[in-house]
């Protein structure tokens, strides 16, 4: 049998960005450890950390304790310094592959140590969520080379430098995330933003729309399906149901987020399809004992902020859990 | 000898005649093998049970179906007989069942069974609680379908094939000569004794240029959905509805990737549409109601990804081979392999071998030093998992350094695939070799990583990383150089 090296600790947080952040500092400061923070990206953070503070890019995250709005990297560079000096350790690069909920034991990979088994009193995951593919939101289709990009590729791209000087950038969603994506797409050298979605106005508040008329208005498209088409010598263009077509020479499918719940699915903790929304009883308490969520893998779409408190909050839960377990 | 065409069928040729002192050349206009047609399909090895009984096809597709368990371990091809079955939903279906066991066996499929609808049940506790009865077909299997054209391939070029890709045949001049002049689309001129058009979709307008048979050609496109993972519990076999009048197979199938598939649909497009490999919302939605209607479980689930590929139809009837084509010695056409092209291609080179030892224009002497199995240390291959190893990952760390968190594929997985012996350097010729931007996510987190390691590894830009060859670029096109460099061994 092939025996992988076990690493105990207090809690295992799956997921390294404001709600993780939250339940660690929450943990913290009930002097629960050691904590082991576990992230796939290469550095904490989560979403906002894509967000740098670069000279022509905007502040979309709102800091409700300081009353500001700033950069996603400030934002999580605020919530990291709440993190305790000691009894906390990262473990970056480091992707959980299974989830034991008998044993309360991770299975995960990473660089430095390979395969390797982590087991903790208490799990909770803050594995946060992605945006629906294009099959999965089931109303845009189109050719095998459409130029699609979702906005976690986009903002990549932006934060390598790359410049995006396309014709017509189309944005297919209309939530915060779908506005801040058109005004990055305009900044990096777009011509003309437009925004195509099936709801019947913006999912984005008045209010927030007017924050990001500063950098972009996008032409807004009311569909209940489009169909992306390019022929050759033609211009490629993105034809909504009625027979209206708009040109288009790049999309970028944003919104309709879903929780990575792929985790939970396989190892059987309760979740509700056909998005697998985690099941849970009493603040972020799971199906299986001593397992728990935080932040948007609750289901929904949440600001940093709010992921964060919703991270302290599991916390009070974990620490009232495993005081129970010691007492029993 | 040139083939022209470097999909499923001409690799196979090609394998098939590197085992025989030649000098065989095989081209393509795109940037990988098998980046056509060969590309978009059911990923199932058949047994042909559904053929019409007596036809080339039936008979090629009966022997490769028996030639597939050992060749793919040859090959190093993830093979899995899972077995197929067919489900009657209605009175009306089940009174067709006998009558296509009957076919079956007139096709030499003869381990086909009737089960009954309580069968049914058992086998597949999650299809249609209607089913009235089913016919089982054991032999049915599936196979990674992007891995058997690149293995044909690879081991061609062991052999000595010369293999040029993103090389585009737009005339043959001379056909009638005894070396025929393929000329490209920027004017270089290769010359070939014999010359074998496997193009596909693109065979009517070569054939055209040297008079070859009347054919009529057009592609059939086939819309799929896919479903994650954690669907796979749902269906344990390929799932086949009975054919009737109305509806034409749209099958559920798990893949041998893990997860599960449903389709296709089948719309004849002129031969040239550039929707030919388009999905559409409405023949997705067809294909979601169909797998629907077998499964109601999968109603719960959403598609993770959607594909169309063209199949080539020929109305003349599928599998036409026409050796001296146009009345030229040399000439040799291939067309309208439709959908069997994946199972019936080693039958098929056999077969086309033999033909061409019988017209008498080449000397067939087989080379002793001809390999005949892929190497188990070519490359990784998806489903290895370097990290399960513990020394593997002590040794190179970037085997533990996840790119793909959905498929869990490394970045030096993607390293060897680049390093791999056609040297892909496209995002779709990584992807089918990796499975990297094929998870749940579709690359929503690993598809800027991944072009990143191509463009260090290849040295090139990121702006001229491509998806599948010139043309295709992530980024706006600037006036890049093509990224994908010609391979030739």
């Amino acid at each position: 049998m092939n025996q992988n090296p076990i690493t105990r600790v207090r809690v295992a947080i799956v997921g390294g960005g404001p709600a993780g952040i939250g339940a660690a500092v929450g943990l913290a400061k009930r002097r629960i450890g050691p904590i082991l923070l576990l992230d796939r990206w290469d550095k904490p953070g989560g979403v906002p950390a894509k967000y740098p503070a670069k000279a022509g890019s905007m502040p979309t995250y709102v800091a409700a304790t300081q009353g500001k709005v700033l950069f996603g990297q400030q934002f999580v560079d605020g919530l990291l310094k709440k993190l305790p000096p000691a009894g906390l350790q990262w473990s970056l690069e480091t992707l959980v592959i299974h989830l034991d909920t008998h044993r309360r034991q991770l299975t995960v990979v990473n660089p430095r140590q390979g395969k390797h088994l982590i087991q903790a009193d208490a799990i909770v995951l803050a594995t946060g969520a992605r945006e629906q593919t294009g099959p999965e939101q089931g109303w845009i289709a189109g050719s095998r080379n459409m130029p699609a990009l979702q906005t976690m590729q986009l903002l990549e791209l932006l934060n390598q430098g790359a410049k995006l000087p396309w014709e017509n950038g189309i944005v297919a969603g209309s939530d915060l995330i779908a506005f801040a994506a058109a005004a990055k797409l305009k900044g990096a050298g777009t011509h003309a933003v437009g925004m195509v979605d099936t709801a019947a106005r913006p999912q984005t508040s008045w209010l927030a729309r007017r924050y990001f008329r500063h950098w972009v208005w996008p032409r807004w498209h009311q569909c209940s399906t489009a169909q992306y088409k390019t022929a050759s010598g033609e211009k490629a263009r993105l034809e909504l149901q009625g027979g209206t077509h708009i040109p288009c020479d790049a999309l970028v499918v944003c919104g309709r987020l879903v929780p990575n719940a792929e985790l939970l699915v396989a190892a059987g903790i309760a979740t509700r399809p056909p998005s697998h929304v985690p099941v849970t009883r009493s603040r972020g308490r799971l199906s299986s004992t001593g397992f728990f969520a935080a932040g948007n893998l609750l289901g929904g779409f949440h600001g940093g902020q709010w992921c964060y408190f919703n991270g302290l909050r599991v916390a009070k839960r974990v620490a009232s859990y495993l005081q129970a377990s010691v007492q029993s | 000898m040139a083939i022209l065409g470097a999909g499923v069928v001409g690799c196979a040729l090609a394998f098939e005649l590197s085992k025989y002192q030649l000098r065989v050349l095989l081209l393509d206009k795109n940037f990988d093998v098998g980046a056509g047609t060969s590309k978009g399909n059911s990923a199932i090895i058949h047994t042909g049970f559904d053929a019409t009984p007596g036809t080339l096809e039936s008979q090629l597709v009966g022997r490769a179906s028996r030639m597939w368990p050992e060749l793919a371990a040859r090959l190093k091809v993830p093979f899995q007989p899972v077995g197929a079955l067919l489900l009657a939903l209605d009175s009306e279906q089940a009174a067709e069942l006998p009558k296509l066991g009957e076919k079956a066996r007139a096709n030499g499929v003869d381990d086909v069974a009737m089960v009954s609808a309580a069968e049914v049940r058992k086998l597949e506790p999650h299809a249609a609680a209607t089913a009235r009865g089913g016919l089982l077909v054991t032999r049915e299997s599936i196979i990674d379908p992007f891995s058997v054209p690149i293995a044909f391939a690879e081991l061609a070029v062991a052999n000595g094939v010369d293999l040029l890709l993103g090389f585009c045949i737009t005339d043959v001049e001379d056909p009638g000569r005894e070396v025929k002049q393929l000329v490209d689309s920027q004017g270089k001129r290769i010359g070939a004794r014999i010359v074998v058009n496997a193009a596909g979709l693109g065979s009517r307008g070569l054939a055209d240029r040297y008079q070859g048979e009347r054919f009529d050609i057009n592609p059939r496109r086939g819309q799929f959905l896919v479903y994650d993972q954690n669907t796979l519990p749902l269906v344990q076999r390929i799932l086949l509805p009975v054919p009737t009048a109305q509806t034409k197979g749209k099958l559920i199938a798990p893949t041998i990737f893990g997860n599960l598939l449903a389709g296709p649909t089948a719309e004849d497009l002129p031969l040239g549409d550039p929707e030919a490999t388009s999905t559409t919302i409405q023949g997705l939605m067809e294909v979601r109601a169909a797998a629907n209607r077998m499964c109601p479980d999968l109603a719960d689930h959403l598609p993770i990804a959607s594909y169309a590929g063209a199949r080539c139809n020929c109305s003349q009837g599928s599998y036409q081979i026409c050796l001296g084509d146009g009345g030229h010695a040399g000439m040799v056409t291939i067309t309208g392999i439709r959908s069997t092209g994946l199972t019936a291609s080693p039958a098929l080179a056999a077969y086309l071998v033999e033909q061409l030892r019988q017209t008498g224009w080449l000397h067939l002497r087989p080379d002793p030093q001809a390999i005949q199995e892929r190497s188990e240390n070519s490359w990784p291959g998806w489903w290895r998992r370097p990290y399960e190893d513990p020394q593997c990952v002590q040794r190179q760390p970037h085997y533990g350094r996840m790119v793909c968190f959905c498929e869990q594929i490394s970045q030096q997985e993607i390293v060897d695939a680049l390093n791999s012996p056609l040297h892909p350097r496209t995002l779709d010729a990584v992807k089918r070799r990796t499975r990297v931007l094929t998870g749940r996510c579709q690359g929503f987190n690993c598809l800027v990583r991944t072009a990143n390691i191509i463009s260090r590894h290849a040295d090139v830009p990121l702006a001229s990383v491509t998806k599948s060859g010139p043309g295709s670029a992530l980024l706006p096109e600037t006036k890049a150089q093509p990224t994908t460099k010609e391979t030739s061994a």
